[in-house]
């Protein structure tokens, strides 16, 4: 796999999979966890997982489509 | 002996020496002053301390409790780490005008009626603008300049508010006011600029990343907490604030995802940050203004840990953009470790500063049944995961190699890093060090499974995307754009207002010319010239006529009459019948 996150494709390789072991621990900790939260979204199963995922995955793609709304040259104001 | 003194004075006045001072003391000297502070600071008793009455108002200089207490000792321990990692710079304008910044916003949280409140708050708009204009390039001037006119816009609308205030209820102590008049809003505007809530936010990212390097961690440090401050003190419960807050939290984050430069992406994340302290002040429950303070708290140390470890490479590497850095790890490793422990802070993931205070604020509005601010509140988490967490530490240290060849930074700003670093995790670790210190008495349990648990799946799923986009080869690199914001009303509205002030008022001025200059005295000039001839040949040519002469006869008459009146030498009679005419016209004309 070709990443650049460290340099070198190695480091890179090992460092996806602890950080994918972290995500399949925390989805399988979400089943043993004491839900203590006072709104009826917070209780459903794995709603943080998903949250975090599709509100990060919508922010870095919406901000893509504003930039091009919104982008200006860097001499827009001189 | 430092008990007897007001820290701000302490601060202010001990800059002043800064230019009397060489060397090694001079660096002894400015890193001493913000201990000093400190420790006067804490002998301070609570209650009203320097009280002066001048004319009819009480001035008071020291409110200590322990709302203003917690920003006070925020504000001196990040004044100590601001000089620590700015004590080798060579520039005594900016150590000056830093301590005179960080005595003044002390002085903000410690004053206890609206007239010092507004001494202290002209006085840190001007001290921190030499921070700006200390990085001496054409873009700082032009951005200082911005900065100090909106501060200068904000400063009037808080004063012109404070004297409104006094008038009516006769009384100018700091305390608790209510949104319902002119005064009130006048406030609430002047502050809200100074906390860069939306839309009055654009000054903040305009202005700090063309501060200097050091600059910056103060600059991110007082204004804007300065503001939570008295947002907290003045206006808890606000229901604008939540509204506010919650557009503050958000808006920033996806000018903060698409930003090329390192400082402006956390200078919108500091925004962002504020909008949930916003958020909780305007809940206004004890645990929702407990999660603001705290936040607020540990806000200033990890946003200024992000600009060091920023300010940092900028020195080392001259470059601060996101597409011409990466790979720095190998050669800033340190730097690099420090400015993870920011990321993961900011990130609010547990065991670091930010988890112990955003919680708060997100369980206060879950708490409180508000599902859309919650929603809202949990958004601005994972997207400053994604922007600053994950983006900022990524195109600096990791993703491509930029084969620059930067030298690990100097001990002194490695030390001022380890501190705030070392205070990210202490507070992380031991929330209790923290809780203490809040203005109300805080039962908050931030480690329960669900806490621990949930925030770890929203900032790490959050990240996930990151990665997965990074993977699938989705360019998150934005090339050198403007990214408009609601500054064009200003940069662009301020050229346009010239414009039409110029074209409308010298337009006016060259027609008011043209008309009353020129053409209306040439023709008064023309009129009061030919006047006494056309009369007096009003008055004669009848009788001519009458007398039945020959049409050469009346002209040469005219011809004689003409000459006979331009030169003064026309018979007395005609003379004195025009003088008798132009009295019976001016009888009828008064």
């Amino acid at each position: 796999m070709k990443i650049k996150f460290f340099g070198n494709s190695k480091r890179a390789n090992g460092f996806l999979k602890a950080f994918y072991a972290v995500l399949a621990l925390l989805i399988f900790a979400d089943f043993f966890i004491l839900r203590h939260g006072d709104l009826k979204l917070e209780n459903i199963p794995l709603f943080f997982t998903i949250f975090g995922f599709i509100s990060c995955l919508c922010l870095i793609l919406v901000a893509g489509i504003i930039n091009f709304i919104i982008k200006k040259d860097e001499n827009y104001y001189d | 002996m430092i008990s007897g003194l007001h820290p701000s004075f302490i601060l202010i006045a001990g800059a002043l020496l800064i230019p009397f001072l060489k060397g090694k003391v001079k660096s002894c000297y400015i890193l001493l002053l913000p201990l000093l502070a400190l420790a006067s600071l804490i002998n301070i008793p609570e209650g009203n301390q320097f009280v002066a009455n001048i004319i009819n108002y009480q001035l008071v200089l020291g409110r200590i409790d322990r709302l203003s207490l917690i920003f006070a000792y925020i504000f001196l321990i990040i004044s100590f780490i601001g000089i620590l990692f700015a004590v080798k710079v060579e520039d005594d304008l900016q150590h000056a005008s830093s301590l005179v910044y960080a005595g003044s916003a002390t002085g903000v949280v410690l004053a206890g009626d609206l007239f010092s409140v507004y001494i202290f708050w002209e006085l840190m708009a001007i001290s921190s603008t030499f921070l700006i204009l200390a990085r001496r390039t054409d873009k700082s001037q032009a951005a200082a300049f911005r900065y100090i006119m909106m501060h200068v816009f904000g400063g009037l609308c808080l004063l012109g508010g404070i004297v409104l205030h006094t008038h009516n209820s006769g009384s100018s102590v700091l305390g608790l006011m209510e949104l319902k008049d002119l005064s009130s809003y006048l406030i609430f505007a002047g502050i809200a600029l100074n906390a860069a809530i939306f839309p009055l936010h654009p000054w903040l990212t305009d202005a700090y990343p063309e501060a200097t390097f050091t600059g910056t961690v103060f600059l991110s440090a007082f204004t804007t907490k300065s503001a939570v401050y008295l947002m907290a003190r003045i206006f808890p419960g606000a229901d604008l604030l939540i509204i506010l807050g919650a557009l503050m939290a958000i808006i920033p984050a996806v000018y903060a995802a698409i930003e090329n430069d390192l400082r402006r992406v956390i200078s919108f994340s500091l925004i962002s940050q504020g909008g949930f302290m916003m958020c909780g002040i305007g809940i206004g429950t004890a645990l929702s203004i407990n999660g603001a303070v705290s936040h607020a708290f540990c806000c200033v140390i990890y946003i200024a840990l992000l600009f060091m470890a920023t300010g940092s490479v900028l020195n080392e590497t001259g470059k601060i953009k996101c597409t011409e850095l990466g790979g720095l790890y190998r050669t800033m490793p340190i730097t690099c470790a420090f400015c993870i422990i920011g990321a993961l802070s900011i990130s609010a993931l547990p065991l670091f500063s930010g988890f112990i205070s955003k919680s708060m604020v997100i369980s206060a509005s879950a708490h409180e049944r508000m599902p859309l601010l919650w929603l809202a509140l949990q958004f601005a988490s994972a997207s400053a995961c994604f922007h600053s967490g994950v983006k900022v530490p990524y195109f600096t240290f990791f993703g491509k190699d930029s084969g620059i060849k930067a030298k690990e930074a100097p001990p002194n700003m490695l030390i001022a890093m380890g501190i705030a670093a070392v205070l990210c995790v202490i507070i992380g670790v031991f929330p209790k060090i923290l809780y203490d210190l809040l203005p109300y008495p805080a039962d908050y349990i931030p480690y329960t499974s669900f806490h621990v648990v949930s925030q770890m799946q929203v900032v790490l799923f959050g990240a996930l995307a990151f990665f997965l986009l990074v993977l699938s080869g989705y360019s998150l690199e934005k090339p050198d754009t403007i990214s408009l914001d609601t500054d064009w009303f200003y940069r662009k509205g301020g050229k346009i207002f010239f414009v039409v002030m110029d074209k409308g008022l010298n337009g006016i001025n060259s027609f008011c010319n043209t008309i009353f200059a020129v053409k209306l005295s040439s023709v008064t000039g023309h009129i009061s010239r030919i006047a006494p001839f056309l009369f007096a040949l009003l008055l004669l040519l009848p009788f001519k006529i009458l007398k039945g002469e020959s049409k050469e006869a009346r002209t040469l008459f005219k011809e004689n009459l003409d000459t006979a009146i331009k030169t003064g030498s026309a018979p007395v009679g005609i003379s004195a019948a025009l003088a008798v005419f132009f009295l019976i016209i001016a009888y009828f004309l008064t």
